[in-house]
Formats: C-alpha cells, sequence, structure tokens
C-alpha cells in the first residue's frame, strides 16, 4: 500500500494581490522548513480565490522545483490568469508539476 | 504629487500598498484594479530585492498621481542603478526575473531615470477589459 505525503500551503483568504503578496511568506516557510526536515513529499499548492500573483510568489515556487526534497508540485483551484502565470513562467509543462484548473460553474453552459 | 517613503520590507509593502495605493486604485474601472495592483507590487519588489538588496533599513521612495486619463507612479530605491536591460523569460527553477517582464507583458513601459535607481510608468484608465483583465483580450 502507499501512502502518499503530501504537504499543504493553501491561500485560503488571500483575494487581492497585496494579501497575496504578503501571505507569500506561507509558502517560503514551508519550502524552509521541508528543506530543513529533508522529508521527500508533494508540495500541494491551493490557490483558493487568488486571481492573480506577483513574481515574488513564482520565484518562491522556482525555489521549490529546484528543492529536491519535493519530488512533486499540484497547484489546485487556478484560475484563469494564474493559469495564464503558470504557462508563461514555464511551470505548466514542467515534469515536477500539475496544474488543477478550477471550474467556475457560470461558465458552464446549462443545455437542459 | 503625493509622495511617501517606506523601509525595504514586506511587511512595510503591504502596510504601503493598504494605507495609500489602494485607496487611490480603487478609483480605476473594476477589472483594471488587480492588474494595476500587480504593477505597483512588482515595482516596489523590484526596489526592495535588487536596489535595496533586501536591506529592510534602506528606504523606498513612492510618488504618484491620478489624474482623469491615467495613474502614474514612480518608485525610486537607493541603489546603485543598473544599466537598462529588455527583460528575457528566466529559466523556470530562477529566483528572479519574471518582475519587469511582469510589467512588460502587462503592457506598461517603464521609465528609468538616468541613475537607474527610479522607475516610473503610467497606467491608463482603461474601460474595454476582458472577464479577467486585459490578459484575456486576445483569448
Amino acid at each position: 500500500m502507499k501512502i502518499m505525503n503530501k504537504t499543504f500551503v493553501i491561500f485560503e483568504g488571500e483575494r487581492t494581490p497585496t494579501d497575496f503578496y504578503e501571505a507569500n511568506a506561507k509558502l517560503q516557510e514551508a519550502v524552509q522548513t521541508l528543506y530543513d526536515e529533508k522529508r521527500k513529499t508533494t508540495l500541494v499548492v491551493d490557490f483558493a480565490g487568488v486571481i492573480m500573483a506577483p513574481s515574488s510568489f513564482w520565484g518562491t515556487l522556482a525555489t521549490a522545483l529546484r528543492s529536491s526534497n519535493i519530488e512533486r508540485i499540484e497547484l489546485m483551484s487556478v484560475q484563469a490568469s494564474i493559469g495564464l502565470s503558470i504557462e508563461r513562467f514555464g511551470f505548466g509543462c514542467h515534469e515536477k508539476v500539475k496544474v488543477f484548473p478550477m471550474f467556475r460553474t457560470e461558465n458552464l453552459e446549462v443545455i437542459d | 504629487m503625493p509622495t511617501v517613503s517606506i523601509y525595504s520590507d514586506t511587511a512595510s509593502v503591504g502596510n504601503f500598498m493598504r494605507n495609500y495605493l489602494l485607496p487611490v486604485i480603487a478609483e480605476l474601472p473594476g477589472k483594471q484594479q488587480p492588474e494595476a495592483e500587480i504593477a505597483v507590487i512588482e515595482m516596489l519588489e523590484n526596489a526592495r530585492v535588487h536596489g535595496n538588496h533586501e536591506m529592510p533599513e534602506k528606504e523606498i521612495t513612492i510618488s504618484w498621481e491620478l489624474t482623469p486619463e491615467a495613474l502614474v507612479i514612480a518608485v525610486k530605491d537607493e541603489g546603485q542603478g543598473f544599466n537598462k536591460i529588455i527583460p528575457k523569460l528566466p529559466p523556470v527553477t530562477a529566483a528572479h526575473g519574471r518582475g519587469l517582464l511582469t510589467l512588460q507583458d502587462m503592457g506598461y513601459d517603464p521609465v528609468f531615470n538616468t541613475a537607474g535607481n527610479q522607475i516610473t510608468i503610467t497606467i491608463p484608465r482603461r474601460t474595454n477589459y476582458g472577464r479577467y483583465g486585459r490578459m484575456d483580450q486576445n483569448s
């Protein structure tokens, strides 16, 4: 039986880019702690309601990519502009990264 | 033109945004606001990290002016300045190099002073925004 070892960083409540800029410390701290503990893990980043992220966040994510003990990064609840940045900066095609878009029900067309 | 100086730490940047710039950005069209907020954060972070080398005692000086046509913002650091390079896409694992590129992607044309330690951008008021801001206009 394989037990998944996952570390979650959830940006819940950080709605504006300024909130998210300050909350980037959450991710920095998690990446540093995992490095210090040398624990193999999957890092799960949940964007929750965040719509845009500043470059400092992408820099921290790049640091996580370089960390050998972080074997996989899962980006959850990815909305449109965040998704564009993920692709723009090359994270989307990195082998360690898996992206899970957030589907908004208001975008779905009811046909019946 | 209002001018404020802050220390070079993330808490000061966040407090400045909340207390001074976000009320100004709120005067822009709603869908333009997140992009404008990101643009200013990129300028401040550039000054904090690259200009003042993350030394919290060094100051960042911000001036701004909101007119019916645009929001003009200038950010100055205590650094020695740098050559005005055209930002290129950094390797995916690089910790830095995305800030000026983000400004460029948003269509802002940063203007540097002669010393290279002050950056100014003009954010024109736009009304033709898509659902997620200007970035999805071509999608």
